[in-house]
């Protein structure tokens, strides 16, 4: 699914324009990229947790040229599933 | 930042920002993530852009092992929801630490280890410290055993529990000894990874690891020389204890055959354990008097022969140590060396104390009290100062007087300056100098004294290495010596203005009184015709001022030289006269002790003997013409001169100190040699609080140099002057 499909299904859900949805999207990605720069961690309940974490620095090896790397550290952005999604993840493991 | 945002928080920012209501928000997002949770559960990745993707992926079964139990398990396979963010997230996020890039590391450095030899060499350096202050400890500890040794009982039984706890410490410090060198080599690592960290030049490496080497160098010997000081003190106390075991003829001889350190230590440590019983009757002994003491005296030399040996196997002993710790540096041999000496001297005059306060405990106990007393203020004395170098009264005296003022009386700085003084003594114009001068005739302590405090800076770190108390007689001086520099700099300085006064023909120009004080100073100079004029003088004392002025106004036009003949001095002018055919410092030198004379004297002498002036000046002048070209370029040369002192003299200059101009470069620009900028310092010191850093825009007087005594620059006299005032003015910052 791309955005693009997205933004149609949400418009049409919302009974909202397309380019109202668009623009909403592109404000609340905003919101949330920027709020996740200062390192706030977002929680939404019923399907997980947005947050940030620091690498530690790390040497790397080039399998082929055995060159070895300093790998900087650096700050990453994880997801943890919430619980309902996780119950659900289970259950679609569990019919299969 | 790190808050916790939940979603009432999103659609409270979202709907600020999107000016939508808070329910349209709120309704927005649960539609959002409700529909990605839909796409995802139907198997299907959903892509918000500039956010991430979301996936979902299957993770094959796999069997792993019970942490707790330890069985082997197999997790079934699952599905897990994963979250990719966007690069424009990623980058977002990470801009922190953004100007980090992937290092390329060179071969041979070995990241990991120096990761933690980084961390094991900040807890050495820890270990280390508490090591220090545990054997600064120590060494109270160690003075304290000295004192009581027959004393009383209790605190030797305390000083034994000591004891152990202090050999210890000293098993720790050969333990970290030993492995010092490995940490050095090792200790390269972090430093040198630091440094291409920061840089991001890989290639710069192998530089930065030479760098980090000195450090290293810096650092070890301070640290290595504490333990061996330590071992030091470690090894003169059992020998002075062990005295009482050899008067008693015990069995139990520790010191032989200790070949290993380990084994030195624990016999010790046994010893000390002894020690309580044995002290306990040589107390008995010493008791029983006057036996005692005949075989105290008996047994005395051998005693110190023995003891002799012990230092011979603690030298021994301590070298192969030494070595093993590092054998490539060679200050550090050297240190153990001094070290080794200074353990000889300390052991063998120790016990002969000892002995003497077993003699006379029971003799007199008044008298032991007086000699604890004192003892232990040498003790106090010894903890206090550098335990490297402990007092010897009787042996200091000696060094001071030897060592510190013989070569002292010989340095070059204050022959020079004196010779100096003595220079100008006799140039002193007036009475009142007579009695600064006088005062420089001082007994010739003091005059030691003071001269001791400008030895060469470079000399005291010798006499604080090989004499100590030399170090400690200086503090102790210090404050007069200092005071007495302040007098003799006082003195010089008023000095030196009362001899700028004459020369500051200018307003000797207007007096028309000339006292007999005026000439004096030159009787010895102008030989016993000056003493006629000065009678003549007497006499005309009356003279109208008109005349003067007219006599100045031809001294002015004239060159001064063949004036200064006609004041009646003729080997004077003869020497003059030599000087111009000569050369023209001595020469610039010969016109101003004309000038002075001339303006001293013939103010009041000179018209009445106008005519003859006049004779010489013919006389002088077809002379000058029929001598060599050089003696008639210089004379011109004499004439701007004294016309143009005037003018500087009466208007100074002022500089202001820009951006790039030192007081150096103002005394090239002004006076032609930056060697001069003490003179501008002098004349600004209260503008100027620090020499080496003056604060841009400080406006500054440039003095003309007349002011101190200097009428040609480019004489290397001067120049001499000026720098010895440099280094004073230097040396007092």
């Amino acid at each position: 699914m791309t955005n693009k499909e997205l933004i149609a299904e949400l418009s049409k859900r919302l009974d909202w324009t397309q380019a109202q949805t668009s623009k909403i999207l592109e404000d609340a990605v905003s919101v949330v990229n920027t709020n996740l720069a200062n390192s706030n961690s977002i929680n939404i309940q019923g399907f997980g947790l947005f947050e940030t974490k620091r690498r530690q620095e790390r040497m790397s090896v080039n399998p082929v040229s055995k060159q070895r790397f300093l790998v900087p550290p650096k700050i990453t952005t994880a997801f943890r599933p919430g619980q309902v999604v996780k119950d659900k993840l289970k259950k679609l493991s569990e019919n299969e | 930042m790190n808050d916790k945002l939940s979603l009432q928080d999103l659609v409270d920012i979202l709907s600020k920002k999107a000016k939508i209501t808070k329910k349209d928000a709120d309704s927005f997002f649960r539609e959002f993530f409700q529909l990605i949770l839909e796409r995802i559960f139907d198997n299907d990745s959903v892509k918000v852009k500039d956010f991430g993707t979301f996936k979902l992926i299957s993770v094959s079964s796999r069997e792993s092992v019970n942490v707790n139990t330890g069985e082997k398990i197999e997790i079934p396979s699952h599905y897990k929801l994963s979250f990719l963010p966007d690069k424009i997230l990623k980058n977002l996020v990470n801009k922190p630490f953004s100007q980090f890039e992937t290092i390329l590391l060179e071969d041979g450095v070995v990241f990991e280890a120096s990761v933690d030899n980084s961390e094991n060499a900040v807890e050495d350096e820890v270990v280390e410290n508490q090591e220090i202050d545990i054997e600064n400890e120590d060494e109270s500890i160690v003075s304290e055993i000295e004192k009581p040794i027959v004393v009383e009982s209790a605190p030797i039984i305390d000083n034994v529990n000591n004891t152990p706890v202090r050999e210890k410490d000293i098993d720790k410090v050969n333990s970290e000894k030993e492995s010092r060198p490995q940490d050095s080599s090792k200790q390269r690592y972090p430093q040198s990874f630091v440094y291409t960290y920061t840089s991001s030049k890989p290639s710069e490496e192998s530089d930065s690891i030479i760098l980090t080497v000195p450090k290293d160098d810096l650092v070890r010997p301070v640290v290595s020389s504490e333990p061996e000081i330590e071992e030091v003190i470690q090894e003169e106390v059992p020998v002075q204890k062990e005295f009482p075991i050899e008067l008693l003829d015990l069995p139990h001889v520790p010191v032989d055959g200790n070949d290993e350190e380990e084994e030195d230590d624990d016999v010790q440590e046994e010893d000390s354990s002894d020690k309580s019983t044995i002290v306990e009757e040589s107390e008995e002994v010493a008791i029983e008097g006057e036996k005692v003491e005949n075989i105290i005296e008996d047994v005395q030399p051998e005693v110190i022969e023995d003891e002799e040996e012990v230092v011979v196997e603690s030298v021994l002993l301590v070298e192969p140590l030494s070595k093993n710790i590092v054998s490539d540096d060679l200050e550090l041999e050297s240190d153990f060396d001094s070290e080794i000496e200074t353990e000889e001297d300390i052991i063998i005059p120790a016990p002969i104390p000892v002995i003497e306060r077993l003699a006379k405990k029971e003799t007199s106990f008044v008298d032991r009290d007086a000699q604890n007393k004192i003892k232990e203020e040498k003790k106090a004395a010894f903890s206090n100062e550098d335990p490297e170098r402990p007092l010897f009264p009787v042996e200091e005296e000696e060094v001071v007087t030897e060592m510190d003022f013989v070569p002292l009386g010989e340095s070059g700085y204050e022959g020079v300056e004196a010779s100096e003084a003595n220079e100008k003594e006799p140039v002193i114009p007036s009475v009142g100098n007579q009695r600064s001068y006088a005062g420089n005739n001082k007994p010739a302590e003091t005059r030691s004294v003071s001269f001791s405090d400008t030895i060469d800076p470079v000399d005291i770190p010798y006499h604080d290495f090989n004499s100590p108390d030399i170090g400690s007689r200086f503090r102790k001086w210090l404050p007069m010596i200092a005071f007495l520099l302040v007098i003799v700099a006082s003195l010089t300085y008023g000095l030196i203005k009362m001899l700028n006064k004459p020369y500051d023909f200018e307003s000797n120009l207007g007096r028309t009184n000339l006292s007999l004080t005026d000439t004096l100073p030159f009787i010895d100079e102008v030989s016993p015709m000056v003493e006629a004029t000065d009678a003549m003088l007497d006499s005309m004392k009356k003279v109208q001022a008109q005349v003067v002025e007219d006599t100045v106004k031809t001294m002015k036009k004239e060159p001064i030289v063949p004036i200064a003949k006609e004041s009646a001095v003729e080997p004077k002018v003869e020497a003059v006269k030599a000087a111009i055919v000569g050369e023209t410092d001595s020469l610039t030198r010969g016109t101003i002790d004309a000038e002075k004379n001339s303006f001293v004297i013939s103010d009041k002498l000179k018209f009445g003997i106008l005519n003859k002036a006049e004779f010489h000046l013919e006389k002088y002048k077809n002379e000058s013409k029929a001598e060599s070209a050089s003696g008639s370029q210089v004379k011109p040369q004499v004439e701007p001169k004294v016309e143009a002192k005037p003018a500087s003299d009466s208007k100074a200059k002022y500089a202001t100190i820009r951006k790039g101009t030192t007081l150096r470069t103002l005394a090239t620009t002004h006076y032609g040699n930056p060697d001069y900028w003490v003179y501008i310092y002098q004349a600004n010191k209260k503008n100027i609080a620090n020499p080496n850093n003056v604060p841009i825009g400080t406006s500054l007087l440039i003095p003309p140099l007349s002011d101190y005594g200097v009428y040609n620059p480019s004489d290397a006299r001067e120049i001499q002057v000026a720098k010895n005032l440099e280094a004073k003015i230097l040396r007092l910052r």
